[in-house]
C-alpha cells in the first residue's frame, strides 16, 4: 500500500494505492503551509480509513511543495508523475494537459508514456486556475457554478488582455458597463480555454489527449478545449485533481517491486 | 588635495575589485568547502580592507560552495586574476588621464588598447556584481524603472547607463558600439548619449552574414578607427596593436581546442566558468592573464581526457546538455549544481561558443590585415553572428553542435528582454526532438535580475526536467478508476 | 464626445456594418468605410485584373518602387495592420508573449487566412519582433513572394545609403525576376509624382485636423489615412481631394474638452483613437509612423527617381526611433506639430515589449514636459480591448491638466 501526495499551491491531494487500485483519495487546501496540509491528508486517511503513516510501504510526494512535506517520504518529479498516471489510466494516451491552480502544463508522450516534450505557462497566471478564481471572485460567482452560469450567456464579449491583472481590470469595466455575469463568465472561460489551447498546440499534440487538474472538473472548460483543439478529450479518472498524486503512488509501486 | 584613485572612486570598480580579492583570497586558503573556509576567514579578513568584509554577507552562498570545488576553483581563480589585472590597467589609465572608451562588449578591445585608449566594459563590470551579490544591481534596475524605462528594456544596458549617471562607473569620453544585437542596446546607447552629452561612435551591423555584409561591416569598422583617432587625438600603434592581437589569437587558439575537447564523453570541461568564457571573449587580448585563464581551462580539460577521469560524482551517468540560448549569469553555480545533482554536463551555448573553423585567428602581418581580421572576428562574435540575420543561423548552429557533440538534452533559458530569441524555443524544441530525439526545456530568466526568476524556481524547473529525463520507464496501464474521492 | 454626425456607434462597428460605397456617393464616406482585404473593392478589382498585391509593414519600404512595377502598374502595395485581430492563440504557438502584439496579430491574421489575398510580402529588419516574424511567415504561411529589406541603423555616411539603395534595387530585381515586370524610369517618375501629390493632400487633411475648430475627428483622420494604404494612390488622391472639399464645408467640431497629440508605437486602430475621443478630447495631430511622419518630406522630382525615392525614404526626418541618430530631428518634429496644432497635451502609447518606443517616448515626453506640454504614457496591446482601463487613464490625465 503506497501513499502518493501532490502538494499543489491550491490543494494537497493524497491517493492510497493498493494492489494497483486507488483505494482512497482525499484533498485539502494547502494554504501556503505544505507540511500542515500533508499532516491534514494523513489525519483524514487515518480518520476515514484507519490507516496510519507507518502502514504505508512508502510515501511519495510530488508537486510544488514536495520538498516541504515535513514527513518521512520520497519525492518524485511532477512531470514524470503526470505521464505515469496518464498511461496508467489511459494506456494509449499520447498527450496530457494538466490545469492546476498556479500552473498548467501540456505534455506530449511517446510510447509507454516517455515524456517527449512539456511546456508550462511560465510566470503567467492567465492560463491557470488562479486566474479563473480571481475573476470569479470579482464577479462573486462560485467556481463550481461557473459552467452552469456561463451556459446562460446570450452575448459574446471579447476579453483581450493576456495579462491576468489587466483582464481583471477589463472585467471590472464590463461590470460597470452593465454586462451580465453570465456573459462575462462565459467570456472569461473562453479566454482561459484559448490560452490552454495555445499551450497544448505548442507541444505537437497527439491523440488521445487526457485532461486533468482542477480546471478539468469544469465541463465548460472541457467543452471549449474540445472545440478549440478540434478533438475529443478524456478526463483523468478517478478524478482529474488526483493525477499527480496517483502518479506519485505509482512510482512508489515500482520502488517497492 | 589628492584625488581618490579610480579603483576606489567608482563604486562598481571598488565592489568588483573587492570581490576579486575576496574570492582569490578564499581560493588561496586551499579550503574546498564553506565549512573549511570559515576557519580561515578571520585570517583572510585581517589582510583585507574592512570594506571587503561588508560584502561577504551579500555573496551568494551557493556560489561560494561551487567555486571552492576542485573542478571549478582554478578556472575561477585565474579568471579573477585576469579580470583584476584588467581593472587595474583600466583604472590606472583613467588616473593617468587617458581617454576612456566605453565599448559594447563583443567589440574587439585590442583596437582601443592599440590606440592607448582605456576600454571600459561598462556592460561587463555590472555583470560581475550581478553574478556574485544577492542584491546585485537591483537598485540601479529599480531606479531606471521608476524613471519610466520598462523592465523589458534589457538590464544589460539599463544598469551600466544608470551606473554611469550615478558616478558608480566613469563617464566615458566616447561610447563605441555596434548596432547589434538589439533595439534595446541601440536605443539605450542613444538615450545615455543624449542624457550625458557623450558622443557615440556607431558601427553599423548589417543584417545578413554573407560576403557583401562583411564588406559593409569592414568599411564601418575602418571608419570607426578613423573616427576614434580624430576624436581622441590618439593613433593606432601597430606594435601595440599586434601585441594585443597576438594575445587574443593565443587566447582563442586555446578556446578552440577546449571546444573540441568538449566533444569527448564525458565532457571534460565543467560548466561553471562558461559565463566567464563569455567575459573572456569580450576581453579578448586584453592581458596575458586572460590567455592564462583560457589555457588553464584547456589544460585541465585535456588532463581529464588523457587520464580518463571526470569531475562528475561517482556513479553519475552523464547527460550531455546543450544550452541552446545561453547561460544564466546571475546564478553562476547553476551548471555546477546540475553536474553534481544530475550528471548534466554543459556542452556549449551560443553566447560563449565561437566557431573556430569560421572565425580563426587574426593575421598580424600588417595593420590592414589586423583590422580586417578583428572586424571579421567581431562580425562573428556571439550576439552578432547569430542575431544579425535570420534565425536559421542560430538554429543551424545549435543543431550542428547537438549532432557533433552528441547532445542528449537541451536547455533554453531565455532572457526575457532578449526579443530576438523568442521564436526560437518552438523551432529548436521541434527540430531537436524530430531530428535528434533530444528533449528540451524552455524557461524564462533575467540575466541581471535574480528576482525575475528566483534561483529556487530556476532550480525547481531544471530539477523537474532532469528528474523526468533520468526517471525510469512508467509501469504501464493500471486499472484506472478506483474508490471514492474525498474532498 | 465629439461626433460630427451624431452617430454614437463605435468605429469598429461602423466599419463592419456600413456597406462600402465605392464610387457611388460621398468620397469622404467611402474613405471612412473602406474595409481591408478582399472586402475592399479596390483590392478585389486589382486582383481580378491580374495585378498583384504586395503587403508591407514598415515606412522604410519605398512604396513608389512597388507602384512603379510594370507599365501599367501591376503591383498594389498594401500596408498591413493588426485591425480585426482579437486574439493571438495561433500565433502564440510560435511566438512567445515577449514579442509585440503587432507582430503576433499579423501572424495570427496570416495563419487564419485574413491575408490569403496577398501575393507577396516585404518585411524590413526594422526591429527584432519584425525580423523574427519573417522566418515564421516564410515557414508557416508560405506567401508566393517574400522579401527582406535590410535597413541600416545608421544614416550618416554614404555607405549607409548605398547599402539601402542596393537593397531597394535587389528588391525590384527580385520582383522582376518573379513576375517579369520591370521598373522603368518613367513609371517610377510617375509614381513619384503621384506619391508627392498624396503627401500634399494628406498634409492638407492634417491641416484640417489642426484647425480651430477641427473639421474632423482623429478617428476619422486615421480611417482616411488607413484607406490610403489599401487602394491605388491615384484613386486615393482623387477621393481625398473630393473628401477635403466635403470636409471644408463641414462646420467645425466645437465643444472639445482638449486638443491632444498622439505618438508612439505603430498604431492603425481607429477604435483606440475613438477611445481617447470618447472622453471629449479630440486628437488633432499625431507623430505616428503610419500617420503624420509617413508623409513628411517629398521626393525630389528633378533627380534620378530610384536614387531620389531611396534618399527620401531612408534619409528623411523624422526618422524611426530604431535609427541610432536623428533624435533631435524627431523631437523637433513632435514639438513643431504640437505647436502647429495647439495641443493641450500629448499621449504617448507603446505596445508592450517595444523597446525603441518605450525609451523614445520617455525621451520625447520629458522634452515636451519641459516646454509645458503635459504628457500621458499608455501601454496598449494591438488586439484591442482593455478600453475601460485606458479610458479611465485618459480621463484622469485630462482632469489633471485642468481640461
Amino acid at each position: 500500500m503506497i501513499l502518493g501526495c501532490d502538494i499543489g499551491t491550491g490543494f494537497t491531494k493524497g491517493v492510497v494505492l493498493q494492489d494497483g487500485n486507488v483505494a482512497y483519495a482525499t484533498r485539502v487546501e494547502t494554504r501556503a503551509r505544505p507540511a500542515r496540509a500533508m499532516e491534514a491528508v494523513l489525519e483524514d486517511i487515518a480518520a476515514v480509513r484507519g490507516i496510519g503513516a507507518g502502514d504505508f510501504e512508502e510515501i511519495v510526494v510530488t508537486g510544488w511543495g514536495q520538498g516541504k512535506a515535513g514527513t518521512d517520504c520520497r519525492t518524485e518529479a511532477t512531470i514524470s508523475c503526470l505521464a505515469r498516471a496518464a498511461v496508467w489510466a489511459e494506456p494509449a494516451c499520447r498527450s496530457v494537459l494538466c490545469m492546476g491552480t498556479q500552473q498548467s502544463v501540456a505534455l506530449s508522450l511517446g510510447p509507454a508514456g516517455r515524456v517527449l516534450q512539456y511546456i508550462a505557462n511560465d510566470k503567467c497566471a492567465s492560463g491557470a486556475g488562479k486566474f479563473l478564481e480571481m475573476i470569479l471572485e470579482a464577479l462573486e460567482c462560485p467556481v463550481e457554478r461557473s459552467a452552469e452560469i456561463a451556459r446562460c450567456a446570450d452575448k459574446k464579449l471579447p476579453i483581450s488582455s493576456q495579462c491576468a491583472v489587466f483582464a481583471e481590470s477589463e472585467v471590472v469595466s464590463l461590470i460597470h458597463e452593465g454586462e451580465s455575469p453570465a456573459n462575462i463568465v462565459a467570456a472569461i472561460l473562453e479566454h482561459l480555454a484559448k490560452s490552454l489551447v495555445s499551450l497544448c498546440r505548442k507541444v505537437n499534440l497527439r491523440d488521445p489527449l487526457l485532461v486533468a487538474g482542477g480546471l478539468a472538473n469544469n465541463p465548460q472548460i472541457v467543452a471549449l478545449l474540445e472545440e478549440g483543439l478540434r478533438r475529443r478529450v478524456c478526463s483523468f479518472r478517478p478524478g482529474p485533481d488526483f493525477i499527480a498524486a496517483v502518479g506519485a503512488a505509482l512510482s512508489g509501486r515500482r520502488g517497492a517491486a | 588635495m589628492e584625488t581618490e584613485r579610480a579603483i576606489s572612486r567608482y563604486d562598481y570598480f571598488r565592489r568588483v575589485n573587492a570581490l576579486c580579492e575576496l574570492i582569490t583570497g578564499a581560493l588561496a586558503t586551499g579550503a574546498e568547502t564553506p565549512e573549511a573556509l570559515a576557519g580561515h576567514l578571520p585570517g583572510l579578513l585581517q589582510a583585507l580592507p574592512e570594506y571587503h568584509a561588508s560584502l561577504i554577507p551579500r555573496v551568494y552562498p551557493d556560489l561560494i560552495e561551487a567555486l571552492l570545488k576542485r573542478k571549478n576553483r582554478n578556472a575561477i581563480g585565474t579568471f579573477l586574476l585576469a579580470f583584476q589585472q584588467y581593472l587595474t590597467d583600466l583604472t590606472d589609465g583613467i588616473d593617468r588621464g587617458s581617454p576612456v572608451v566605453s565599448n559594447f562588449p563583443f567589440f574587439s578591445p585590442e583596437i582601443f588598447l592599440g590606440m592607448g585608449l582605456v576600454p571600459c566594459l561598462s556592460e561587463a563590470v555590472p555583470l560581475i556584481i550581478a553574478l556574485a551579490l544577492t542584491d546585485g544591481v537591483a537598485q540601479e534596475l529599480d531606479e531606471t524603472e521608476r524613471e519610466g524605462l520598462p523592465g523589458h528594456v534589457c538590464g544589460f544596458q539599463r544598469v551600466p547607463m544608470k551606473a554611469i549617471e550615478k558616478g558608480l562607473l566613469p563617464k566615458p569620453d566616447l561610447f563605441v558600439t555596434n548596432t547589434a544585437p538589439c533595439d534595446s542596446s541601440n536605443i539605450m546607447y542613444h538615450y545615455i548619449s543624449e542624457r550625458l552629452r557623450v558622443p557615440v561612435v556607431w558601427v553599423d551591423s548589417p543584417y545578413y552574414n554573407d560576403a557583401r555584409a562583411f564588406r559593409y561591416y569592414l568599411e564601418e569598422f575602418r571608419r570607426m578607427v578613423e573616427e576614434l583617432e580624430r576624436a581622441t587625438g590618439r593613433t593606432l600603434d601597430e606594435d601595440r596593436l599586434r601585441e594585443h592581437v597576438e594575445m587574443g589569437n593565443e587566447q582563442l587558439r586555446y578556446l578552440y581546442k577546449l571546444q573540441d575537447l568538449r566533444k569527448h564523453a564525458p565532457c571534460p570541461d565543467p560548466g561553471m566558468h562558461r559565463v566567464l568564457d563569455t567575459l573572456a571573449v569580450m576581453m579578448c587580448g586584453v592581458n596575458r592573464r586572460m590567455v592564462e585563464y583560457t589555457k588553464t581551462c584547456y589544460e585541465e580539460a585535456r588532463a581529464r581526457v588523457e587520464r580518463g577521469t571526470t569531475f562528475l560524482p561517482e556513479g553519475k551517468r552523464e547527460i550531455r546538455t546543450l544550452w541552446t540560448y545561453s547561460h544564466l549569469p546571475n546564478l553562476l553555480s547553476l551548471a555546477s549544481w546540475l553536474e553534481d545533482e544530475f550528471g548534466s554536463t554543459y556542452l556549449e551555448c551560443p553566447l560563449s561558443f565561437l566557431p573556430g573553423d569560421r572565425v580563426g585567428t587574426v593575421d598580424t602581418a600588417s595593420v590592414d590585415s589586423m583590422l580586417e581580421g578583428l572586424a571579421w572576428r567581431s562580425f562573428h562574435f556571439p550576439m552578432h553572428r547569430n542575431v544579425m540575420g535570420y534565425s536559421d543561423v542560430h538554429v543551424n548552429e545549435v543543431v550542428q553542435i547537438a549532432r557533433t557533440y552528441h547532445a542528449q538534452a537541451a536547455l533554453f533559458g531565455g532572457n526575457h528582454t532578449c526579443k530576438y530569441a523568442w521564436t526560437l524555443p518552438k523551432i529548436l524544441r521541434d527540430v531537436l526532438e524530430d531530428e535528434l530525439g533530444i528533449p528540451s526545456l524552455t524557461y524564462e530568466v533575467d540575466y541581471m535580475d535574480a528576482r525575475f526568476a528566483p534561483h529556487a524556481s530556476v532550480k525547481a524547473a531544471l530539477g523537474e526536467f532532469f528528474r523526468t529525463q533520468t526517471g525510469s520507464e512508467p509501469p504501464g496501464a493500471g486499472p484506472g478508476a478506483g474508490a471514492e474521492a474525498a474532498g | 464626445m465629439i461626433r460630427p454626425d451624431g452617430d454614437d456607434r463605435t468605429g469598429a462597428v461602423m466599419a463592419a456594418t456600413v456597406p462600402h460605397t465605392k464610387d457611388s456617393g460621398s468620397a469622404l464616406q467611402e474613405l471612412l468605410t473602406l474595409p481591408p482585404g478582399m472586402e475592399n473593392p479596390y483590392i478585389r478589382e486589382w486582383k481580378e485584373r491580374g495585378g498583384k498585391i504586395i503587403g508591407y509593414t514598415c515606412s522604410y519600404v519605398p512604396e513608389e518602387t512597388l507602384c512603379a512595377v510594370g507599365d501599367p502598374p501591376r503591383i498594389l502595395p498594401v500596408r498591413l495592420g493588426a485591425q480585426g485581430c482579437a486574439t493571438t492563440e495561433d500565433a502564440d504557438i510560435f511566438m512567445h508573449k515577449f514579442l509585440c502584439s503587432y507582430c503576433r496579430c499579423l501572424m495570427q491574421l496570416a495563419l487564419t487566412g485574413a491575408y490569403d489575398y496577398l501575393d507577396g510580402l516585404v518585411l524590413t529588419s526594422g526591429c527584432e519582433h519584425m525580423r523574427r516574424t519573417f522566418e515564421l511567415w516564410r515557414d508557416q504561411v508560405r506567401v508566393p513572394f517574400l522579401a527582406m529589406l535590410a535597413v541600416p541603423h545608421c544614416r550618416g555616411e554614404e555607405n549607409h545609403f548605398r547599402w539601402y539603395l542596393e537593397e531597394v534595387s535587389r528588391l525590384t530585381d527580385r520582383i522582376e525576376g518573379a513576375y517579369g515586370w520591370p521598373v522603368s524610369g518613367d513609371s517610377l517618375q510617375s509614381a513619384v509624382r503621384t506619391h508627392n501629390r498624396y503627401r500634399e493632400l494628406v498634409a492638407r487633411l492634417y491641416a484640417l485636423r489642426a484647425a480651430d475648430p477641427p473639421r474632423l475627428t482623429g478617428t476619422e483622420a486615421m480611417r482616411i489615412a488607413q484607406a490610403g494604404f489599401r487602394m491605388p494612390k491615384e484613386a486615393f488622391n482623387a477621393k481625398l481631394s473630393a473628401a477635403l472639399e466635403e470636409l471644408a464645408l463641414r462646420p467645425g467640431l466645437t465643444g472639445a474638452r482638449a486638443r491632444v497629440l498622439v505618438s508612439g508605437s505603430y498604431l492603425d486602430d481607429p477604435s483606440f483613437v475613438e477611445m481617447i475621443e470618447s472622453t471629449g478630447a479630440v486628437v488633432v495631430t499625431d507623430a505616428l509612423c503610419a500617420g503624420r511622419r509617413f508623409i513628411e518630406g517629398k521626393v525630389d522630382e528633378t533627380a534620378g527617381p530610384l536614387d531620389a525615392v531611396a534618399r527620401r525614404t531612408f534619409l528623411r526626418d523624422p526618422s524611426c526611433p530604431r535609427m541610432v541618430d536623428g533624435y533631435a530631428e524627431r523631437v523637433a518634429f513632435t514639438k513643431r506639430i504640437a505647436a502647429e496644432a495647439g495641443v493641450h497635451g500629448a499621449i504617448f502609447t507603446r505596445i508592450p515589449f517595444c523597446d525603441s518606443h518605450a525609451v523614445e517616448n520617455q525621451m520625447e515626453g520629458r522634452d515636451l514636459e519641459s516646454l509645458g506640454i503635459p504628457t500621458l504614457h499608455l501601454e496598449r496591446e494591438c488586439f484591442g480591448g482593455d478600453r475601460g482601463r485606458l479610458k479611465t487613464r485618459v480621463q484622469a490625465f485630462l482632469e489633471k491638466i485642468g481640461r
